[in-house]
C-alpha cells in the first residue's frame, strides 16, 4: 500500500509518517519512508512517501498515479500533490488553509474551496474533507491535527493496520506527556469516520 | 523481530548506534553512521550541509561512548585534513560532506591519493542532484576519477551500512582513500536495517606516524615516483571489483535489453521492470563499484544482452565509460541513456522516468497519467522573529535613506531566503564566503553604488576570512555585514566557532568575527543587536558612508533557538483602535506570525517571538507589547 502525506512544515507530518510506519512494522509489514523536507525552516511544503509492502519491489518514490491514499494536512499542498493518487484512490484532506507569504502579499491567489472541490471531482477518486484541528481541539489537543487525520483514515478502514496497533505506535513515538492527548484525538476521529462509513 | 524488541528499540533515538545487534527503522545517512561505527572509526569529521548533516549529528551523540573524536570542522578542507592525517597514523577515519563541500576539500583530496593512507579513510559524499537545497546539481563521482580513488555507490540504506564497512576494508587493502557516494533520496529514505557487531580490533588501534618523506612530502620528484604507484593501486582496485559481492547480475542468462543501474536508481529500475511486467526480457547489472569500473564484469554483461540502458545520477559518467568498453570489445548494439536522450539530463530520477525510457526503447505502453494543476508556489520564508528579516529591512532602509540602490552581495545560509518577496534583499548567492570576494570584485571593477556583502557567522569562519584580508590589503571600499546568530542554523543548528561548544557538547572558546576584523586591520567595526531597528539603520548608514572596509556585526540569536529554549519573554498585539488597516506589518515584513483572519490582520500569539520589527515599522504606532504569562 502506498500513502502520500503532504502539508506544511510544522504540522507534524514527519511524526505522522513515522507513526504509521511504526504501526505497519509491528503489524508485520516492511516499510519504506521518504521525506522531502526541502529547506529546514518551518512553513515550507512537506511531502512524504510511505510504502507498506510485503514481497514487491518498491523504491523510495511513489510513481505518479499509483498511491492508494493521500493524507492532505493542508488544502493547497493536497491539490499540488494530487497527481500521485491512483484512479479509485482516496484523499483524506484537512480543511486547513495556511497562506504562504506570496499569497499574503498579494502575488498569488489561494485556490477557493470551490476550485479545490472541482479539481477533486475531476479526478476519479474518493475524497473526504475534515476539520482535523476542530477534532483535535474538541479533545483538548491543540497539536493533534496529524493524529486526527490518521484516526479518520483508520476509521474509514483505509489503513491495513488495527487501531489498537496505531495506539501502541503512538505510545512508542509520542513524547510521554503528549501520548494520551494523541490517543484521544485518534479515537475521536476514528469514531467520527465510523459514522461516515 | 518480535514486538517486544521493536517496542524496546524505538525508545531511544540513537540506540541503533549503540547496540551490538538488532533491526532498526533508520535512514540512509543513519545506516552510513552505523556502518562507520561498526568499522571501528576513531575520527569522524564534517561540516554541516543538507543532505549530509545527519551523519555527524548522529555520531556526535554517541562519540564519547565509542571513544570517537567527532567534530564539526571550520570547513570541509580542514575536516578532510583532520581525517586524512588520522588515517596516516593507522586509525580509521570518516569524512562526510555534501557535494559542494567536496569542492572545498578537493585541493587536499586530490593530492592525498598520491601518498595514500594506512588506516581506512572513507569520504562520504552526498550529492543533492535535483537540487533541493544547493546552489548547483553536481556529480562528485568526477572527483573519484580526478583523484584516482575508488568510488562505491550503495543502492539502499541496508546496503549502505555494508558498503561503508567494505570501503574501510579496501581502503586499508589498497592504502587509498575511498569515496562512498550517494544522492539525497538515499540519504533521506528510511527502511528496516539489520546491524552487526562493532569491530573492536580497529577501535583499539594506537596512533602511530612513521615518517617517510618520499611518501608524504609531495614535492614534484616524490609525486613523480608515487604516480605509477597510484595507478597500480587503481589497477588492483579494478581487479577486486570484478568479483565484488555488491555487484549483482539479475534476470535471465540472455535478454533483449540489459540495464546497468547505479545508486538509488537501481531501486527505480527494479520497480519499473516489475510495473511494466517485463522481467523475462530484462537482465540487470547492479553496479556498486563504479570507479574504477570493473571491465571484465561489464564485458561479460555486454555479451549477454542485445542493447543496453545505463541508469545513473546525474551525469552520464558510467554510460560514457561503458561506451568506451563497448568500443574496445567491438560491441555494436545500441547503448541508451542520457547521451541518447532516453534519460532526462536534469533533476532526480523517479520510477516514472525509468518506465518511460524502457517503454520508449522496447516500444511498449508505459505511460502514466500525469496532470498539470495550476497551483501557486509556496515560497519559502524566514521564520517568525528571524533576526535576518530585521537586518535586511534595516539595510534596505539605510540605502533608501542614503538615496541609493546599492548592491547586496549574498552568501550561503538561511539568509539567502532574503531573496524572496517581500524582502527581495540580495543580488547574488554563489558559494561559501563568496560574498566578500565578489564585493571586492565589484569595487575593483569600478561599480559606483555602495557594495554590501552579507555573510553569516558560520560562513564567515568557513571561507570569509581570506577575502576579508584581501579587501583590507587592496583597500576595497565595501561594507561587510556579518549576520551573527552564533550557530549554523540552516542545516539544523550545529555549533560553529561563535557558539561556545563543540559537536560533542564540550565547552569551546567563543570566537568573534569583530576580533578577527580588528586583527586584520578593518578600521570601522561596530557590533549591534536587532532590538532597536532605528539604531541599526543609523549604524548601517554610517558604515556604508565610511570609506574603505567597514564591518558591522549584527548579533542576535536564531529565533528557533529562542523558542526551543523557552526564552520568549514578550509578544506583540495590534491595537485596532489605532490600526488603519494599511497592512504594512504583513506586507513589508512577510512575517509568518502576521496573518489575515476573516477581515483583519492578526498577530498569531503562538507564532510571535516578540522581535518587535512590526512595531518598529508600523506607521501609526498601533502595535504594542503584551506580556507573556507562562
Amino acid at each position: 500500500m502506498d500513502i502520500v502525506l503532504t502539508g506544511v512544515g510544522g504540522q507534524g507530518i514527519v511524526f505522522a509518517s513515522n507513526l504509521i510506519a511504526t504501526a505497519a512494522i509491528i503489524s508485520g509489514y516492511k516499510v519504506k519512508l521518504t521525506e522531502r523536507k526541502g529547506l529546514a525552516q518551518r512553513g515550507g511544503s512537506v511531502l512524504s512517501f510511505l510504502r507498506i509492502y510485503k514481497d514487491t519491489n518498491v523504491s523510495p518514490i511513489i510513481p505518479i498515479s499509483s498511491a492508494d491514499l493521500l493524507l492532505g494536512f493542508e488544502m493547497m499542498e493536497t491539490i499540488r500533490n494530487i497527481r500521485y493518487i491512483k484512479p479509485g484512490g482516496v484523499v483524506v484532506m484537512n480543511s486547513r488553509k495556511i497562506y504562504p507569504v506570496n499569497v499574503k502579499i498579494g502575488m498569488h491567489k489561494y485556490p477557493s474551496e470551490k476550485e479545490v472541490r472541482e479539481i477533486l471531482e475531476s479526478r476519479s477518486l474518493k475524497y473526504h474533507i475534515i476539520d482535523a484541528q476542530k477534532i483535535a481541539l474538541s479533545v483538548n489537543n491543540p497539536r493533534g491535527e496529524n493524529v486526527a487525520l490518521i484516526g479518520f483514515a483508520s476509521g474509514l478502514g483505509l489503513l491495513p493496520i488495527d487501531k489498537d496497533i496505531l495506539i501502541e505506535a503512538i505510545r512508542i513515538r509520542s513524547p510521554p506527556k503528549y501520548a494520551e492527548a494523541n490517543i484521544r484525538a485518534l479515537e475521536k476521529a476514528y469514531l467520527l469516520a465510523r459514522e461516515v462509513r | 523481530m518480535s514486538r517486544a524488541e521493536i517496542l524496546n528499540r524505538e525508545l531511544i533515538k540513537y540506540r541503533y548506534l549503540i547496540e551490538e545487534t538488532g533491526t532498526f527503522l533508520i535512514s540512509g545517512n543513519d545506516a552510513v553512521a552505523r556502518g562507520a561505527i561498526e568499522a571501528g572509526i576513531r575520527i569522524a569529521v564534517s561540516y554541516p550541509g543538507t543532505p549530509v548533516s545527519d551523519i555527524l549529528a548522529a555520531i556526535s551523540k554517541v562519540a564519547k561512548y565509542h571513544g570517537i573524536h567527532a567534530e564539526w570542522a571550520t570547513n570541509e578542507k580542514v575536516a578532510y585534513e583532520i581525517a586524512y592525517a588520522a588515517a596516516l597514523t593507522g586509525l580509521r577515519a570518516l569524512f562526510s560532506s555534501k557535494h559542494l563541500g567536496i569542492n572545498v576539500a578537493s585541493d587536499t583530496i586530490l593530492v592525498s591519493a598520491y601518498t595514500g593512507v594506512n588506516g581506512g579513510l572513507v569520504i562520504v559524499s552526498v550529492d543533492d542532484i535535483h537540487p533541493w537545497s544547493s546552489q548547483n546539481a553536481e556529480d562528485t563521482r568526477y572527483y573519484a576519477r580526478l583523484a584516482k580513488i575508488p568510488c562505491l555507490e550503495p543502492t539502499s540504506p541496508s546496503e549502505a551500512r555494508k558498503v561503508v564497512k567494505y570501503a574501510f576494508e579496501i581502503s586499508e587493502e589498497l592504502q587509498l582513500p575511498v569515496m562512498v557516494r550517494y544522492t539525497e533520496k538515499l540519504a533521506d529514505t528510511y527502511e528496516l536495517v539489520e546491524v552487526e557487531p562493532i569491530d573492536k580490533h580497529a577501535k583499539l588501534r594506537e596512533a602511530e606516524f612513521r615518517p617517510d618523506p618520499e611518501r608524504y612530502v609531495m614535492i614534484a620528484p616524490h609525486t613523480r615516483k608515487n604516480h605509477p604507484i597510484l595507478n597500480s593501486k587503481n589497477k588492483k582496485a579494478e581487479e577486486l571489483f570484478n568479483d565484488c559481492v555488491f555487484n549483482e547480475i539479475i534476470g535471465p542468462e540472455e535478454a533483449e535489453i540489459g540495464i546497468v543501474a547505479c545508486g538509488v536508481a537501481f531501486q527505480y529500475v527494479m520497480e519499473a521492470v516489475e510495473k511494466l511486467n517485463i522481467g523475462s526480457k530484462v537482465r540487470i547489472l547492479k553496479l556498486v563499484t563504479t570507479h574504477p569500473i570493473p571491465k571484465k564484469l561489464v564485458k561479460e554483461f555486454l555479451k549477454s544482452v542485445k542493447k543496453v540502458l545505463v541508469v545513473e545520477e546525474i551525469e552520464p559518467i558510467i554510460e560514457t565509460e561503458i561506451k568506451a568498453i563497448a568500443q574496445e570489445e567491438n560491441y555494436t548494439h545500441p547503448i541508451y541513456g542520457r547521451r541518447s536522450g532516453h534519460i532526462p539530463r536534469e533533476y532526480e530520477l523517479t520510477p516514472d522516468t525509468i518506465m518511460k525510457a524502457l517503454a520508449d526503447i522496447l516500444t511498449i505502453n508505459g505511460k502514466n497519467f500525469d496532470i498539470k494543476i495550476n497551483i501557486p508556489p509556496r515560497i519559502p520564508h524566514l521564520c517568525a522573529g528571524c533576526p535576518h528579516r530585521i537586518s535586511y529591512l534595516a539595510i534596505k532602509q539605510a540605502l533608501k535613506e542614503l538615496g541609493v540602490r546599492g548592491i547586496i552581495v549574498g552568501d550561503r545560509g538561511c539568509y539567502n531566503q532574503g531573496v524572496h518577496p517581500p524582502l527581495r534583499a540580495i543580488d547574488t548567492c554563489i558559494a561559501m564566503g563568496a560574498s566578500i570576494g565578489m564585493a571586492c570584485g565589484f569595487y575593483h571593477a569600478g561599480v559606483k553604488e555602495p557594495i554590501i556583502a552579507v555573510i553569516g557567522d558560520s560562513t564567515f569562519f568557513h571561507a570569509g576570512i581570506p577575502p576579508l584580508i584581501d579587501a583590507v590589503m587592496h583597500k576595497a571600499n565595501i561594507t561587510i555585514v556579518v549576520l551573527d546568530n552564533s550557530i549554523t542554523a540552516m542545516t539544523g543548528h550545529q555549533p560553529c566557532p561563535t557558539t561556545g561548544r563543540t559537536a560533542v557538547g564540550d565547552q569551546a572558546p567563543v570566537m568573534r568575527p569583530e576580533r578577527i576584523a580588528e586583527a586584520i586591520g578593518v578600521s570601522y567595526i561596530r557590533v549591534v543587536g536587532t532590538s532597536d531597528f532605528h539604531e541599526l539603520v543609523r549604524i548601517l548608514k554610517e558604515a556604508i558612508r565610511t570609506k574603505g572596509v567597514s564591518l558591522v556585526v549584527i548579533r542576535s540569536p536564531c529565533a528557533l533557538e529562542l523558542v526551543r529554549g523557552g526564552k520568549i519573554s514578550r509578544k506583540y498585539v495590534i491595537d485596532y483602535s489605532r490600526c488603519i488597516e494599511c497592512e504594512t506589518c504583513m506586507r513589508v515584513t512577510g512575517c509568518p506570525a502576521i496573518i489575515q483572519e476573516d477581515d483583519k490582520i492578526v498577530i498569531n500569539a503562538y507564532e510571535c517571538t516578540g522581535c518587535g520589527l512590526c512595531k518598529a515599522i508600523c506607521p501609526v504606532n498601533a502595535i504594542e507589547e503584551a506580556k507573556v504569562i507562562s
